[in-house]
């Protein structure tokens, strides 16, 4: 197992690598940030063997507490609609304010997984191989969900 | 319009995926067909922009309480994990070899409920460690040098580890495990899950003494809640 000092020091690292997918995920720098507070305690907590390769597993850790943090928001909506009560903000987007909303607000509309694709290998450089290891899916699949992504963005930002 | 395997070739090149041959083939096409090569270059600005957008987080400060945790000293840090690190910081406080079962007098602090839960739960038994926390017993056998010795999963909503503790001195410690992320779907181990366990495998095959205990032997070990 790592020595909690070199786990942290790992996270550090890849702290800025692990923000960007967890923005992916969320969609707002927020969000992601809590995310990111969530793997850092779920982490620190479990420990990590020495020898898994460090970022594919930060970033599969990240996309399983997303999933639940999903999941638990729908139930608390769920609750809320059954008790009559208002579920949360229900937010019709504005009109992007300049390129950068324009391209968040793009990729929102992307599936989750494209947008998390669209994160690993456009913007982080990894190999369709390593982006597929990390999202548990085949390398074929890396190839052509990523060509569609990159189809759909451009339309959505023509 | 461009067909969709145009867009997987465009793709597959700003990814550098495509094998140089390909990639010759491809930029003559690209020379050669305006309307490949305009969206090509659409493409490849939209990428632009894309890693321009997602660097915008690298300059927002970090929230207080991310800065705090990953800055602190382990001694510095007191929250209610303090169990959990305190089981990291002794397994790292002993080698990778002791982690394998060489004998060793540090003794593993482990949680109250898995003190418990060890102690009393028969193999094959769920329960539940805390909320989010599923536990089971696969095996209890005895170790080469008497002890008593349990072979465990844990599992949380994303983490399966499996492990062998052993009581010495009246106290369980920790003497091998192995750790898995799980995948979306995955839901609770069976006592016969069998991925990744070459530490528990290993620590197995050098101290288990005999077969494993039948459910009588261990009655007497255990008591059952």
């Amino acid at each position: 197992m790592l020595a909690i000092v070199e786990l942290k020091s790992l996270l550090v690292k890849e702290l800025p690598r692990i923000r960007r997918f967890a923005l992916s995920l969320t969609g707002n720098a927020n969000d992601a940030d809590d995310l990111v507070q969530s793997l850092a305690e779920r982490m620190l907590h479990k420990g990590m063997k020495s020898d898994v390769p460090a970022v594919p597993w930060f970033l599969k850790v990240c996309k399983n507490l997303w999933i639940d943090e999903v999941r638990a928001r729908d139930s608390r909506d769920k609750l809320h609609s059954e008790s009559g009560e208002a579920p949360g903000k229900e937010t019709t987007s504005p009109a992007p304010s300049n390129e950068l909303d324009q391209i968040f607000q793009a990729m929102n509309q992307l599936t989750e997984e494209q947008r998390q694709l669209v994160e690993l290998v456009i913007v982080e450089g990894f190999s369709y191989a390593e982006a597929a290891e990390v999202l548990d899916i085949p390398v074929g699949t890396v190839m052509s969900r990523v060509a569609r992504a990159r189809a759909k963005l451009a339309e959505l930002l023509s | 319009m461009l067909e969709e395997k145009d867009y997987e070739l465009i793709s597959q090149s700003l990814d550098g995926q495509l094998s140089p041959e390909q990639d010759a083939a491809f930029k003559k096409r690209l020379l050669q067909e305006p309307e490949l090569n305009r969206e090509y270059q659409n493409l490849k600005a939209n990428d632009d922009k894309l890693k321009k957008a997602f660097a915008t987080i690298d300059d927002k400060p970090l929230p207080q309480g991310l800065d705090k945790l990953l800055n602190d000293t382990p001694q510095q840090k007191k929250s209610s994990n303090i169990r959990y690190l305190a089981m990291a910081a002794s397994v790292l406080a002993v080698s990778v070899l002791s982690y394998f079962g060489i004998q060793n007098d540090n003794s593993m602090a482990m949680s109250p409920a898995l003190t418990a839960a060890l102690n009393n739960t028969p193999s094959m038994t769920p329960v539940q460690l805390d909320d989010d926390t599923q536990f089971i017993v696969n095996q209890t056998f005895r170790h080469k040098d008497g002890f008593i010795c349990r072979v465990y999963m844990t599992q949380d909503t994303s983490i399966r580890a499996r492990s062998v503790a052993c009581k010495k001195k009246q106290k369980w410690q920790l003497e091998a495990g192995e750790q898995s992320v799980l995948s979306q779907d995955e839901h609770f181990v069976t006592a016969s899950d069998q991925d990744a366990n070459a530490n528990v495998d290993h620590y197995l095959s050098l101290y288990k003494q005999g077969e494993q205990l039948t459910a009588e032997q261990e009655a007497s070990y255990i008591k059952a809640p």
